[in-house]
């Protein structure tokens, strides 16, 4: 893949995350790491946790949510959650985060120009105007967002929604960040931009040498996307699998569920798409033993008690490193075919 | 087509737009104001002949009044008239109403201009705290603006009186008018006696003035004050939710500084409007607490102009708060267009 195997730090370590909102535990102990310049995908439905991991990560979950357990590393340094000061000088400069829908991620009443500058203004105080000026044109031009003198006057409301993405990712940027987490960075744009962005993030990140953490639904764009995908399913990350045998290799019954459900391009028109019976289950009346039983159609008796095993899938060859591992959380994961 | 020609012709068009819609509000105000005061029962020339007039003398003030006249033409000289800012003569003052305003106007002016800062200032500060730090505050806020909002001002103005004015703890001048009456009332600039005490740099007036101001403009401030901070408070709630507050803290900002920044901000403009409103009915709506405080304004001239019949104080006064409603809203509506980004004519 992209990154050489480094020695180095790695520019996220995650272990053992875990966030309630009130009583009801929504992630439920998730581990990750991710090496400089790595590209990691978090996959699974609506509600499985996956937006909550980076909403969590960033410090910034809604009302009512906390992080209740587990530690995480930014560049070798521990972030504490309950220090703000600390949490405001890391956002931004190194974790910063690409959000959901652009349309409404961008103060309406303000100039681009002037909200790409409050994240530089935020970390680097005493740059001149000129400077600070010069740096949004710079980060403008860098996201491919054309005449960016003119455009750095202008307001949301002048920007299509695939140039509202673009200037968010240069918000982004702006800072240099170690990790930039992706929270549905494509789901409100249209297909032909969708891909225009992904082809923005994918350059920039090789350009910067900045992790990446892609959290979205589209398991189709994290298997293009993402060195390794991360599939989530009731709070907890049920298989870890790199994405070059994601198709075709995936080890866990939910995974291959998704992968199954996925339309496929000269597919006959009257056949169905698969489909995985039932919703996920409720996170505050979670079923006894692993999650995913209720609906998992290689389901045995023994597999609704106690937590499922962490099954190694496959060991990486012998120069790669540990985070490599394709590891699925299922008892059944070395019987079950791959699809 | 080039891109200046083609936006100031488009400003040009809203412009004319907002300028038609004025002067058909102000036809209809003025319509409304002529047809209500020649429905009322009495005859304006009878009230000033007086009961023991003769006939003779009752027609000749009926033609010098022009109430022979057709009732269009009425209407048309009555439209003349205001405009040329000729609108009577109130024999209730025994001098032109134009007098009788300009010299009472001042004195409302100010306390209304007073009482809209203390409005705006107060909602602004209480909503803000309110909806930053939430909680019980919050919930403090709540009830005393829907307290604010339910209680009537000449109570408020008279409990004022009674606790902090001269009879009370005495901290600030009760009902006493404008100045301490040893003082001589500045050099007259705007009428405003802070404003032209400050321009003449005289900072006893200028404290005495706004002493005098004090309770009188808090009264007042009130109602409207109560009204803001519910609506400011609401607003910066709905802002506070949006996913662009989220982005913005991600940059590093704090929550105060993108509260302050961001929130606070995207909150007031649609507030703009209604505060437009808001001073315009300060201005024509202080008639009780001008009452209770002694107030020399043009609410006090009102209330004899309806108790005596005298039409033309109560005609002209109508019409006056009707165009100080229109130009009110309407520079509110020009003001918001200027700040508010999305509004301005666009210059793609």
């Amino acid at each position: 893949m992209s990154a050489a195997p480094s020695p180095a730090l790695p520019a996220l370590s995650v272990e053992g995350l875990r966030v309630a909102y009130g009583d009801v535990e929504v992630v439920r102990g998730v581990d990750l790491v991710v090496r400089p310049g790595e590209k990691v995908g978090v996959v699974g439905e609506s509600g499985c946790g996956k937006s909550t991991v980076a909403l969590a990560l960033m410090g910034l979950l809604a009302a009512g949510g906390s992080v209740t357990g587990g530690a995480v590393t930014v560049s070798g340094s521990r972030v504490d959650y309950h220090d703000e000061r600390a949490l405001d000088r890391m956002r931004g400069s190194q974790l910063s985060l690409v959000f959901q829908d652009p349309l409404t991620s961008l103060d309406p009443v303000k100039s681009i120009g002037s909200q790409i500058a409050e994240a530089l203004r935020r970390h680097s105080p005493r740059m001149s105007r000129a400077a600070v000026r010069a740096r949004c044109a710079e980060l403008l031009t860098a996201v491919g967002v054309p005449e960016p003198e003119r455009r750095l006057r202008q307001y949301p409301h002048e920007f299509s929604g695939g140039m509202r993405q673009r200037a968010l990712i240069a918000v982004a940027v702006a800072n240099d960040p170690a990790v930039l987490i992706a929270d549905e960075p494509t789901t409100a744009l249209d297909v032909t931009t969708q891909a225009q962005v992904v082809d923005l993030l994918d350059s920039l990140v090789d350009g910067l040498g900045v992790a990446v953490v892609l959290v979205t639904h589209d398991i189709g764009l994290v298997s293009e996307f993402c060195d390794r995908v991360l599939v989530m399913y009731a709070g907890r990350v049920v298989e870890e699998v790199p994405s070059d045998v994601l198709f075709g290799g995936a080890a866990h019954p939910y995974t291959r569920a998704l992968l199954e459900s996925l339309p496929v391009p000269g597919r006959p028109r009257g056949e169905d798409l698969a489909w995985i019976p039932g919703a996920p289950p409720p996170l505050s009346a979670l079923p006894p033993g692993c999650s995913f039983a209720p609906r998992c159609a290689w389901a045995q008796p023994e597999c609704s008690v106690g937590t499922p095993p962490r099954v190694v899938v496959s060991e990486p060859s012998v120069a790669a490193l540990r985070t490599a591992l394709h590891t699925a959380e299922c008892r059944r994961a070395l019987e079950v075919p791959r699809g | 087509m080039s891109r200046p020609t083609s936006s100031t012709s488009a400003a040009l068009k809203r412009g004319a737009g907002a300028l038609l819609g004025v002067l058909a509000t102000l036809l209809l105000a003025s319509v409304v104001s002529f047809v209500v005061l020649r429905a009322v029962p009495g005859d304006p020339a009878r009230l000033i002949v007086g009961p023991l007039a003769t006939p003779d003398v009752l027609a000749g003030v009926r033609t010098q009044l022009g109430l022979d006249d057709p009732l269009w033409l009425q209407y048309l000289h009555y439209l003349r008239d205001f405009a040329t800012l000729q609108w009577g003569y109130s024999y209730s003052n025994g001098a032109d109403v134009t007098a009788v305003i300009a010299a009472r106007l001042p004195a409302t002016l100010e306390l209304a201009l007073w009482a809209f800062l203390f409005a705006v200032v107060g909602a602004v500060v209480v909503a803000t705290l309110a909806s930053y730090r939430g909680g019980a505050l919050a919930g403090v806020a709540k009830v005393v603006s829907l307290v604010g909002l339910g209680t009537p001002q000449f109570w408020v103005a008279l409990v004022l009186v009674l606790v902090l004015g001269s009879s009370g703890l005495g901290v600030l001048p009760g009902p006493s008018g404008r100045l301490t009456s040893f003082l001589e009332p500045p050099p007259h600039v705007t009428g405003l006696y802070t404003v032209d005490g400050l321009l003449a740099g005289q900072p006893i007036v200028f404290s005495d003035a706004l002493a005098h101001l004090a309770l009188p403009a808090i009264s007042l401030a009130l109602i409207p004050g109560a009204f803001l901070t519910r609506l400011l408070t609401a607003n910066q709630a709905d802002v506070a939710r949006a996913p662009f507050v989220t982005v913005v803290r991600s940059k590093g900002v704090s929550r105060w500084a993108a509260h302050r920044r961001h929130v606070l901000h995207n909150a007031l403009l649609p507030s703009l409007a209604s505060a437009g409103l808001v001073l315009a009915s300060l201005i024509t709506g202080s008639v009780l607490v001008e009452s209770v405080f002694n107030w020399p304004g043009i609410g006090q001239v009102l209330v004899q102009g309806v108790q005596r019949q005298d039409f033309a104080v109560v005609q002209a006064f109508v019409l006056l708060s009707a165009v100080l409603y229109v130009a009110a809203n309407t520079a509110a509506d020009a003001v918001v267009a200027l700040v508010d980004p999305r509004l301005r004519v666009s210059t793609r």
